[in-house]
């Protein structure tokens, strides 16, 4: 493992330099168009099918309804959306200058080595990371597995796999994001896992931090075939700067016949983005999907992983944990869906309130009728840090058996005044006490991830803690 | 006003995703006039009837639109008052008994004044074919220092559908106890908003419910705790049978401001038969720091542990369930704090006690 | 042999996956008093729950002979109607149910008769009294809110009401004091003697014996049984430990 994180250095032209066709006319550009659309589809060299698939897509986010049951999204600029996906020279941070103070002193406290910042906030100048990147494919490539960018993976040999695929887990009629991810959608990762094969390094999403489309609406696509094992790291833990704030980015994964595929990340989305990312698992007959999952940044967020258990025995775990400050909304939790006999979801959240921000544990257990014999325990703790925050959980349980085992419990608390003296007795100040007491009641993640990933995470927290991340 | 209206009630204090369908209810309101209810009241409660008008403006469980057609159907609400200091040692009995083709309306304001002690039991129940739906409202407040034990009994036939909607406040150090109690009938709305207003005061509710058949109930319980160490326990057990189908939508909403505030919630229900539906949805919101909240919700069939310990003393798998599901009813209805009604429900559910047998 | 009331035959039980009783062998004639001691993680609540069937342990293979047919295939209340009966170690909190209503329920359906409540009440204030415990616990939820102590002394009171052939006590003196150890002591003797019934006593500390007849004596290390004998093998126990039995076993 690189004792420092690289990146793919963005070689290609960006394709945001657009240049308006109809150089005579006057145009006024309004929301999204299917022309625009179909410039995308161009510039990327779609297959008939994805060209198609965009326009429809298009078609189905104009006839959808705002979500208006979670947090507030109107900061979000609407009418201009056709700005996110070609974002004009107005709206992109062109260099270092533009990058507010906030980013980089949190940077400087996380200790990112300088080369990274830049590529960080998305202002070009890589560091060179084309060969981290191509040796751990190659070295995964020797047990046959493809992690490849999904762009061009479209017209491989992988073609029809993916097209078998594609939004069919996450369909553009699930919401409007969905939708408009479904039509602008942009870059992305593939990776199939063949049968028997167990991935022995994590791959990660980080590798392919700025390689085409700048993350925002990037597309996920994981297939792991029978009896195989992948672990797959999505994110880290400093904040990617972005001018355009909104990542509406989709996550699909399936899961073969007694196959584990681990799904960990760390999103620290920078405090002016607007996260609706929707991602959703499907497993086979004996097979487990393992979300581990930290949630760090973002303005607000709406993040709520899906399992779908559809073959016998199938295993769903959730563990997470959501650290909101100030000025941040976040609306996350999971949706498991029990559709097969002997399933089985596992839910461990907590959740962190801090400086007037607001989290949201929203969920939802699904148990059908042909679901016999599952069992579903969903447990999220939430610590309010002062009286300013707030902290709600919103649990569902919708079941359909009477042959099925399902527990939930939720608790909401502060930090004890006995835990904090005790440290303090110990010699911590009454900060560190404090910043200790929320590490460590974010265990239940911080043990899941590698180490690098969770000192991180730790290092976050204490950042988050002392206040100092803008 | 006789014509029949589609209202939402029992909404969630905070929405979810609409595809659960779990947010409110809708239900077909046709509401006329009252039913006479039969009244036994003890020695320091008095009653007086009020114009409609005159209604607190309190929130309930079922809601505003609810509220707004309840007020729009009366003319007149039945108050009962307990004043200052007393101490009523009998309970205030209402009974409400309908029949066949009732559209009923009531709408009851229970005042319990400052360092007053009323236990109330109100008993809804009809002829076991009698097909129709009636409402009751009621609304109350509970002074400082005093204390209000609250039992409403929902017993109506299988065909006939009812809304047992409740709200309420209460003053400094007041406590109120709720006994809610459904054991048939069809569709069935219940539910309450109470706000904990005054300091320390302090709400413990027990539900127990049974539904077999096609029936249905739907229930939303707000506890909203807005005052200083108040506190809060809610506890509901149920039994679902054949292909009933049931809604717990439970909050405990601890408002800043609320500082020292405890809020409990716990739900049991158990499963019998295998067309039954569950759905449940208990919600915690919290914007003050200093407070505890917790919740927990055990669903489906009896654990296995249980089971082995129940089977290794010779019973078997129905008459543990049978044992259990009536346990759970028993163990609420022995909390009424009333001999009368006790045994009367008891006599209603098919127990006579063990110890009648001889 | 007549007299053969229960019989293990090569038992080998796993429960979540590991193995932990490895053909085990005991045989018990009517009106016997067997002691199983034994280290812990020895098997012995194992032995337990797999004669009284509880699901989540696995037979792997062998047999258990009770009254002369095997029971392997006999759900768990149908061993108790044959008259299996085993005191829980730790006994499971039943809300709604007083101790008296199921005791009453329980024996009803052990003896498909109807009980005159009046009899009852007699019987059950006597065997409260032996094990002298306070009547109103009769009308309390079973086992809800009792003390470590209560529940134990609920479970013999069990044992005396229900009257089975064979009764499995699983650590029954473990958390009791001194004073509850001897009351328990009490209602088992009262059982042994004047009900004439077969005991396997599961423990690995002997206070509960102290007053109690011992006909047989094994010792369990490992999932299998490494030494019979008779009630002296108790006193040993006592004085050493298993030490010596563990490493043999090495």
């Amino acid at each position: 493992m690189a004792k420092e994180k690289t990146y793919v250095e963005d070689i290609d032209r960006s394709m945001y330099d657009f240049r308006n066709e109809e150089k005579d006319e006057f145009r006024i550009e309004e929301g999204l168009t299917p022309k625009i659309i179909l410039e995308i589809s161009k510039e990327k060299n779609d297959p008939e099918w994805m060209r198609d698939f965009r326009l429809k897509s298009l078609d189905i986010y104009n006839k959808t309804q705002f979500p208006d049951w979670g947090p507030s999204i109107e900061g979000l600029d609407m009418d201009n959306i056709v700005t996110y996906v070609r974002p004009n020279s107005k709206r992109m941070a062109k260099d270092w200058d533009d990058v507010p103070d906030e980013i980089k002193d949190t940077f400087e406290r996380l200790g990112i080595p300088q080369a990274e910042r830049k590529s960080l906030a998305g202002v070009g100048a890589q560091y060179d990371s084309e060969l981290v990147y191509h040796n751990v494919k190659d070295e995964v490539a020797a047990q046959g597995v493809i992690y490849t960018d999904i762009e061009s993976a479209l017209r491989g040999p992988y073609a029809d796999m993916i097209r078998e695929h594609f939004m069919k887990l996450v369909p553009p009629t699930d919401h409007k994001f969905a939708a408009l991810h479904g039509a602008v959608w942009s870059g992305g990762s593939f990776v199939y896992v063949p049968k028997g094969v167990h991935v022995d390094i994590p791959l990660q999403s980080y590798f392919r931090l700025n390689a085409k489309g700048a993350g925002q609406f990037e597309h996920t696509l994981i297939i792991v075939d029978d009896d195989a094992y992948l672990h797959f790291i999505e994110g880290c833990s400093a904040p990617k700067y972005n001018v355009a704030n909104l990542h509406a980015g989709c996550v699909e994964l399936y899961v073969g016949k007694n196959s584990t595929l681990r799904y960990s990340t760390i999103e620290n989305w920078s405090k002016n983005m607007y996260n609706l990312n929707t991602k959703r698992a499907r497993v086979e007959e004996g097979g487990k999907v393992e979300w581990i999952s930290g949630s760090f940044g973002s303005h607000v967020s709406y993040l709520y992983p899906m399992s779908i258990l559809a073959g016998r025995g199938a295993r769903a775990e959730f563990t997470g944990v959501t650290f909101a400050g100030k000025g941040q909304n976040l609306d996350t939790g999971c949706k498991m869906v029990h559709s097969a006999p002997d399933t089985s979801s596992y839910v461990s959240t907590r959740s962190i309130s801090k400086d007037g921000g607001i989290s949201t544990f929203r969920s939802s257990v699904v148990v059908n009728r042909q679901a016999k014999n599952s069992k579903s325990s969903v447990s999220c703790q939430s610590l309010m840090l002062d009286a300013q925050s707030r902290s709600d959980t919103i649990p569902a349980m919708d079941i359909r058996t009477q042959q099925a085992d399902i527990g939930h419990e939720a608790k909401i608390g502060r930090i004890s005044d006995d835990a904090v003296f005790y440290l303090m007795s110990r010699g911590l100040s009454e900060e560190d006490a404090r910043a200790l007491i929320v590490s460590g009641f974010a265990d239940n993640v911080g043990k899941e991830l590698p180490l690098e990933y969770a000192v991180e995470m730790n290092n976050l927290i204490r950042l988050e803690m002392k206040g100092s991340i803008g | 006003m006789g014509e029949t209206k589609n209202i939402r009630l029992n909404r969630l204090p905070a929405i979810t995703w609409y595809w659960l369908n779990m947010n409110e209810a809708s239900v077909d309101a046709d509401l006329e006039g009252p039913v006479q209810a039969q009244a036994e009241a003890p020695k320091g409660v008095s009653f007086r009837e009020e114009k409609a008008d005159l209604f607190p403006d309190q929130p309930t469980g079922a809601g505003k639109a609810f509220n707004k057609a309840a007020e729009a159907a009366a003319d007149s609400v039945q108050v009962w008052t307990a004043a200052e200091g007393v101490k009523a040692t009998d309970p205030l009995r209402l009974k409400y008994q309908y029949k066949d083709g009732d559209k009923a309306l009531n709408l009851v304001n229970i005042v319990a004044e400052k360092d007053s002690d009323m236990t109330v039991v109100m008993d809804y129940s009809s002829a076991p074919e009698a097909s129709g739906a009636a409402a009751v409202q009621t609304k109350f407040s509970v002074g400082e220092n005093a204390v209000l034990r609250l039992v409403q009994i929902v017993r109506v036939g299988q065909k006939f559908s009812f809304i047992n909607d409740l709200g309420g406040r209460t003053g400094s150090h007041a406590r109120v106890e709720v006994i809610h109690m459904v054991l048939s009938g069809d569709k069935v709305y219940q539910g309450y908003q109470i706000d904990l207003a005054g300091e320390k005061s302090s709400l413990k509710t027990d539900i127990a419910y049974q539904v077999s058949g096609d029936g249905h109930l739907d229930m939303n319980y707000f506890a909203n705790h807005t005052g200083r160490k108040t506190e809060c326990e809610i506890n509901v057990n149920g039994v679902l049978r054949d292909k009933a189908s049931k809604i717990l939508r439970a909050t405990i909403d601890l408002k800043r401001g609320a500082v020292g505030a405890v809020g409990n919630e716990k739900e049991d229900v158990l499963l019998m038969d295998d067309g039954v539906r569950n759905q449940t949805i208990p919600l915690i919101l919290c914007t003050e720091e200093d407070v505890v909240g917790n919740h927990g919700a055990t669903i489906g069939r009896l654990d296995e542990s249980l089971m082995f310990y129940l089977e290794s003393r010779g019973l078997n798998k129905e008459e543990i369930y049978e044992m259990m599901a009536k346990a759970r009813i028993d163990a609420t209805l022995r909390m009424i704090p009333d001999e009368k009604t006790k045994e009367e429900i008891n006599a209603y559910l098919g127990g006579g006690t063990e110890d009648d047998r001889d | 042999m007549a007299d053969t009331l229960l019989q293990v035959k090569n038992l080998s039980v796993s429960v979540e996956d590991k193995d932990i009783l490895k053909g085990l062998n005991l045989e018990v004639k009517k009106g016997e008093t067997h002691v199983l001691m034994g280290p812990n993680g020895a098997g012995k609540s194992t032995l337990g729950n797999a004669l009284m069937g509880n699901p989540k342990y696995i037979i792997k293979s062998g047999d258990i002979i009770f009254n002369g047919k095997s029971i392997l295939d006999e759900p768990v209340n149908q061993r108790a109607k044959d008259g299996l009966f085993m005191s829980f170690q730790s006994p499971l909190e039943v809300p709604g149910i007083s101790l008296s209503n199921f005791i009453r329920n329980a024996l009803e359906n052990r003896t498909g008769q109807r009980i005159r409540l009046w009899d009852f009440r007699k019987k059950i204030a006597a065997a409260m009294d032996i094990l002298q415990m306070d009547h109103a616990y009769a009308e309390r939820d079973l086992n809800v809110g009792f003390s470590g102590g209560e529940k134990k002394k609920a479970e013999i009171l069990q044992l005396l009401m229900l009257n089975p052939s064979l009764a499995i006590l699983d650590e029954t003196d473990s958390g009791l004091d001194v004073d509850a150890v001897r009351t328990v002591s009490k209602g088992v003797e009262e059982y042994q003697k004047n009900r004439d019934g077969a005991l396997i006593i599961i423990t690995h500390s002997t206070r509960i014996l102290e007053s109690l007849h011992v006909d047989a004596t094994h010792v369990l290390v490992d999932g299998t049984i490494v030494e019979d004998g008779d009630a002296s093998l108790v006193d040993e126990i006592n004085e050493n430990g298993f030490e010596r039995f563990i490493k043999e076993e090495a």
